[in-house]
């Protein structure tokens, strides 16, 4: 079937010059240490802890309801540190996920629950299945598929993802319009 | 095999010329021979192994000598999550052993540990052939077989070399020479009901069936048996196509690119993407969207489909650039045309559809055209 329209009410959102669309029902916090590089978007619910690192978001990234983003910590000469979280362009994901990771790539999508623990690192174009748990320090490899409880490779994604993401994610970006 | 469509309708799928049926996304195309091309119209060759836990890019004679597996890098035996190896430093000594962040299993209890990285190694490799019960007899079959192989290539030779044969030589070749001692059969009396009942077992310790395979050499009944796994390595493959054996797709052996491949001829940069818009009672809109740089030609043909020829005007989303063609020869069959999409309306005999499609578009200055056979089930 065709995509459908999603309609957000105009009121309940701030809009960027570069195109981010943040709610204002999302707790951001420590909002000098996030960099949206535009396009966006940040549905309500969402918490952004900026005020424990850094946290980098490239283009057409979309937070849907409910997602936690905390940078991950080290643990270095017995104290606790806490790290840049650097994600890529064209990540989806979806509701209810809690994300620590230090590194997203490129074309990642994260399914519905899932929890990606500390340290791990998400590479270019794979994907995470709904409600998997990555254990700490996790590696994903790009083009593959990982899931389950905790989450381990199931199966490599096909060739056209890097298309298919992009134009997942665009047009998810395009159909997301304000209520006339 | 993974496939990226799905099979609940209402779903589109396309019909490779080898009569199986695909999604748009799995599926590729040849340029030589102007066809589309589905997984299994592709032949594979391995460029590379890689360990998908410490990313190492192995040559393939090593990754030959270790199995397929990583040399490095361990799973865990209950959850197959990656293991890590932890120091344990008293102020005697230091003990490196494996552990589990998931599930916490530990190898100290299987006596797995050493003072250095390269001794927790080897002695995870001595738990190996320790383990396997089967290891000695097995190694007797295989020096039997090969010494046997040896011999009868030594025989054959001499018999032939021999000018006149008698009743004896006949007789000695054929006869069976006794190379192995059998396998003695141990008498094994399978427990009754009553003493099965009464065993005392923790089911949570029992080996489930995925676990019992990983450790495929000894295969435990028990899971504190069980010993830390390497991980098996990972493939980036070449495709080529079956009939003109030239590449469809090739990947990338340097990792920095941005690109990962260096060439890739899919279906999807080439082929409509095609939407069901709406399902009416006794027709549907479908949405047709070029996906090239340039005007395409689309020729429909079907049961309740009006025969007609198409155009697909081209958009460029970076210049925000529509290329056109003013209107088709039969424009009035399009209910709405928009940039690169076209909307029409087919007609519905049954749930399932079938639709043939002449696809023309062009490449440079090259005009390439094929047909497929589209599949339309509405439930």
């Amino acid at each position: 079937m065709e995509p459908v329209k999603v309609f957000y009410n105009k009121k309940e959102y701030l809009e960027t010059h570069t195109g981010n669309k943040v709610c204002r029902k999302s707790l951001i916090r420590g909002s000098h240490n996030i960099h949206l590089n535009g396009k966006c978007i940040i549905s309500p619910g969402v918490v952004i802890r900026g005020d424990l690192a850094p946290v980098k978001i490239g283009k057409y990234t979309i937070f849907k309801e409910d997602v936690v983003l905390r940078p991950s910590y080290k643990r270095a000469k017995g104290k606790l540190k806490y790290i840049t979280m650097q994600i890529g362009e064209h990540v989806l994901i979806e509701e209810g996920s809690i994300v620590c990771a230090s590194k997203i790539g490129n074309n990642v999508h994260v399914g519905k629950n899932c929890i990606i623990s500390h340290r791990c690192v998400l590479r270019d174009n794979c994907k995470i299945e709904d409600g998997a748990i990555l254990s700490p320090d996790t590696e994903v490899p790009s083009f593959t598929i990982y899931g389950g409880k905790p989450a381990t490779y199931l199966a490599d994604m096909p060739d056209s993802t890097v298309f298919m993401h992009t134009e997942l994610t665009q047009g998810y970006y395009n159909r997301f319009l304000p209520l006339a | 095999m993974w496939r990226a469509t799905s099979w609940n309708p209402p779903y589109i799928h396309l019909q490779c010329g080898c009569g199986k049926e695909w999604g748009l996304e799995d599926m590729f195309f040849c340029f030589p021979c102007s066809k589309a091309l589905c997984p299994y119209c592709v032949t594979e060759e391995i460029d590379s192994f890689y360990c998908r836990n410490c990313m190492e890019n192995m040559p393939n004679t090593e990754a030959f000598a270790f199995k397929n597996k990583c040399a490095r890098c361990f799973q865990c035996p209950a959850c197959f999550s990656t293991l890590q190896i932890l120091l344990n430093s008293t102020r005697q000594q230091k003990l490196y052993h494996f552990g589990c962040q998931s599930c916490y299993w530990d190898s100290m209890s299987l006596g797995l540990f050493g003072n250095s990285l390269n001794e927790l190694l080897m002695s995870n490799q001595d738990y190996f052939m320790k383990d396997n019960p089967l290891q000695d007899q097995l190694k007797i079959l295989i020096d039997t077989y090969k010494e046997a192989c040896r011999n009868r290539r030594k025989i054959g030779v001499k018999y032939l070399q021999k000018e006149t044969w008698t009743f004896e030589d006949l007789e000695n070749s054929v006869q069976p020479k006794p190379l192995i001692n059998p396998v003695q059969r141990i008498e094994h009396q399978s427990p009754g009901f009553d003493e099965l009942l009464n065993e005392d077992i923790n089911y949570n310790e029992i080996t489930s069936m995925q676990q019992r395979l990983s450790n495929a050499g000894a295969q435990p009944r028990e899971l504190n048996k069980a010993s830390a796994q390497p991980i098996p390595l990972l493939t980036r493959r070449s495709k080529r196509c079956k009939y003109c054996k030239k590449y469809v797709v090739k990947p990338e052996t340097n990792q920095s690119f941005s690109n990962p491949f260096k060439m890739e001829n899919l279906l999807v940069y080439f082929f409509p993407r095609i939407y069901i818009r709406e399902i009416k009672s006794n027709s549907l809109i479908l949405l047709l969207i070029n996906p090239t740089a340039a005007v395409a030609y689309i020729r429909l043909e079907g049961d309740k489909v009006p025969p007609s020829e198409l155009h697909l005007d081209s958009y460029d989303p970076v210049m925000d650039l529509v290329t056109s063609e003013g209107s088709s020869l039969d424009e009035s069959l399009i209910i709405e045309r928009e940039k690169n999409t076209i909307s029409i309306e087919v007609g519905k005999p049954s749930n399932d559809i079938w639709i043939s499609a002449f696809w023309k578009f062009m490449r440079g200055q090259d005009v390439k055209e094929f047909e497929i056979k589209i599949h339309i089930k509405l439930a």
